[in-house]
């Protein structure tokens, strides 16, 4: 039985947490900007494109917010392979999340092009402009300001399921955690630590987004 | 002694200074109209009387209750037995029916039984000419009956002052004068009434006594049917004449 | 042969899948119980515990549910007491739950008016008097769509327990996968039944509140 925690056996490794929380951001970073891009197109040809686009959209969506990110990760990394496609940890990692976050975003971002008033598209139509140019120009910026709250809640779920990954090797702060742990025997300890690790991250990234948005959509 | 009593009162939300010293002495039987602009500080005096808002500095007392007291200790309940509200947004409970709104407070407050409540609520309705609607929910009625419905509940409870905030400024004119003459008759049963209202002839018919407001203190104060035939400021004199 | 193989696996899946469910039924039940005590706490008025309640919102929303399994896991075993991935699981799930719930159903009673509340302060009702008769009706009819909503997000968390040994449908997955090495087929078949279970929730929800809205 064991009272007394000993964080101090984690102080030799702080190096091994310290790259997974890197790998876990930059993988957050880079599945962010991919999977909201993602999202965009999804949502645009949700809303505008033909009924046969929007239904096969509508599959893709509802398939990947109804079953776990893991097993979509394992069909990935596991279940691909068996179809010819081979791909690394990290590679796997990354198109799980940005298919995963991809999916989310198209729903949020299609609810905030619902919302912009017809009467601004029809505005946009009588002043010659292209769709494609009323949906730059119009929709999409009052759509992401609509809905940015939402989309930043969503990354921030999403870097705390990226967690995940460690289970088929990628080398996030989760695999570092287990990998420590398998070592100097602190489970607890590491877990805990890495958790406070994730729980800064999460704060964190909640402010700068909450800044970004106070640059890009200056308050009208 | 004044049923109720208010003393130098003054408050200020921030900075603003919205309450600068009002003294109204309101007598058992009076009905009190209280006019202005807005921002003159009149919904805000209203609400302090049965401690919706707190006020900073003076008293109030109610039926011998010092209300800053009662929300010091907070114990509002008693205060609030005995002063009841009727809001411009009528506040129904949207998931009750006419006569459960109604009986709700007797029932929870003041303990009584369900056949108690039943009786209570039949009179009160009746009195507000809404008896066949009691088993319909606010969303089945007009905004003139939910008013009605409303000044029911708050009659329920037996209160001694019944506070109204500007209660027909929320509907439409052609329903605003079966709520009016309701009012109207409340008044003549003798119960003491302070209404914050818009309703210029309302006022000089029915009220006894006429407090208008500006800028945080009351500015003329008198009979109605006097101050408004000559009033004494310029400002009094505009407001009527805007009011037309 | 692969036929053989192919009942095999799908038998053994859904037999699995009713852990899934328990374990879902379970934990969404008792993490109803805590996040409607929470909710008290959390709106209650008293300073500290409305910031203890802030706080454990805080860690159990802002930390991956994956490390709250592993340190009830592994921190229930420091107390010397035999965890089971079961137990673990369980109260890894609950405490997850009733995070989320209780913000939800927060959420809802904020967004009854003011107005509903003051109605009530006039006719001299007690808080919990308010809450009881006039607030929580209201507010949970509100509370129906995001509540069935996130059911969907516990069956879906219940996959996680697999990670530390608890026997759902996908560690039945994993063990088939390694078993048979057909994963495209395991897993395909797992992700169906997860839709399976999670589909009906999410449309129902989805019906749910788009009734209450058009009621309005």
């Amino acid at each position: 039985m064991r009272y007394a925690l000993q964080f101090g056996d984690l102080l030799p490794y702080w190096h091994v947490l310290l790259g997974g929380l890197i790998f876990t951001i930059v993988l957050t970073l880079v599945s962010t900007i991919v999977g909201i891009g993602l999202g965009t197109v999804c949502a645009s040809i949700r809303a505008f494109g033909p009924r046969w686009a929007d239904a096969i959209a509508g599959a893709y969506v509802e398939l990947i917010r109804n079953t776990p990110f893991i097993v979509q990760l394992f069909f990935i990394f596991f279940g691909l392979p068996a179809a010819g496609v081979k791909l690394s940890e990290t590679t796997a990692a990354f198109l799980a999340m940005v298919i995963n976050l991809g999916a989310y975003s198209t729903e949020i971002i299609r609810a905030g092009i619902q919302a912009v008033p017809k009467g601004h598209l029809e505005a946009g139509e009588s002043l010659a402009m292209s769709r494609i140019e009323i949906l730059r120009y119009v929709v999409l910026k009052q759509a992401f300001q609509k809905v940015y709250p939402a989309l930043c809640s969503q990354i921030i779920i999403v870097m705390l399921g990226s967690s995940v990954v460690s289970q088929i090797s990628a080398e996030d702060l989760t695999y570092a955690a287990n990998y420590i742990q398998s070592r100097n025997f602190r489970a607890f300890e590491v877990y805990f630590v890495a958790a406070l690790f994730y729980l800064v991250l999460a704060i964190s990234m909640r402010a700068i987004l909450r800044g970004i948005g106070h640059v890009i959509f200056p308050k009208a | 002694m004044p049923l109720v009593d208010i003393s130098k009162v003054t408050k200020s939300f921030g900075p603003t200074q919205v309450l600068k010293g009002v003294s109204v002495e309101v007598e058992r039987g009076d009905v009190v109209a209280i006019i202005g602009k807005s921002g003159s500080g009149k919904s805000t005096l209203l609400r302090c009387i049965n401690g919706l808002e707190t006020y900073d500095d003076g008293a109030i007392t109610v039926d011998g209750m010092d209300v800053g007291e009662a929300r010091k200790k907070k114990n509002l309940r008693d205060l609030r037995r005995n002063v009841g509200m009727v809001f411009q947004q009528f506040n129904l409970f949207p998931h009750l029916t006419a006569e459960e709104n109604v009986m709700l407070a007797p029932r929870v407050v003041n303990k009584a039984t369900p056949g108690e409540a039943k009786v209570l609520a039949a009179e009160a309705l009746a009195k507000v000419g809404l008896s066949d609607k009691a088993g319909n929910y606010p969303s089945q009625l007009s905004g003139g009956q939910q008013q009605r419905v409303a000044i029911a509940r708050a009659l329920a409870m037996r209160p001694n002052v019944l506070l109204c905030d500007e209660i027909t400024s929320a509907l439409d004119p052609e329903l605003v004068n079966e709520v009016l003459r309701v009012v109207e008759a409340l008044a003549k049963e003798g119960i003491t009434l302070i209404l914050v209202t818009h309703e210029m002839r309302f006022a000089r018919d029915v009220g006894t006594k006429l407090v208008f407001m500006h800028q945080g203190k009351v500015h003329e104060e008198g009979p109605p049917k006097e101050l408004m035939a000559k009033p004494k400021t310029a400002e009094l004199q505009q407001f009527i004449g805007s009011a037309h | 042969m692969s036929d053989f193989s192919f009942w095999v696996i799908l038998s053994n899946l859904l037999l699995a899948t009713r852990w899934t469910i328990l374990l879902s039924l379970i934990a969404f039940v008792s993490g109803g119980i805590v996040g409607l005590a929470l909710l008290f706490a959390r709106t209650s008025g008293i300073g500290w515990l409305q910031n203890l309640t802030k706080g454990y919102i805080e860690f159990f929303q802002g930390t991956p549910l994956l490390m709250q399994l592993f340190l009830f896991f592994f921190g229930v075993a420091l107390f010397g007491l035999e965890v089971s991935p079961w137990v673990a699981a369980w109260l890894a799930l609950t405490f997850w739950t009733s995070a989320f719930l209780t913000e939800i159903w927060r959420g809802c009673v904020e967004a009854i008016p003011k107005g509903q509340w003051e109605a009530g302060d006039v006719l001299a009702l007690t808080y919990f008097e308010q809450m009881r008769y006039v607030i929580l009706p209201q507010a949970m009819r509100i509370a129906i769509p995001p509540t069935v909503g996130f059911s969907v997000q516990v069956v879906k968390g219940t996959a996680l327990a697999s990670i530390i040994g608890f026997v759902e449908v996908t560690k039945a997955g994993t063990m088939l996968n390694n078993a048979t090495f057909r994963p495209f087929l395991v897993y395909s078949l797992v992700a169906l039944i997860y839709f399976a279970l999670c589909f009906p929730l999410s449309y129902t929800a989805k019906k749910l509140e788009r009734r209450l809205y058009a009621a309005r």
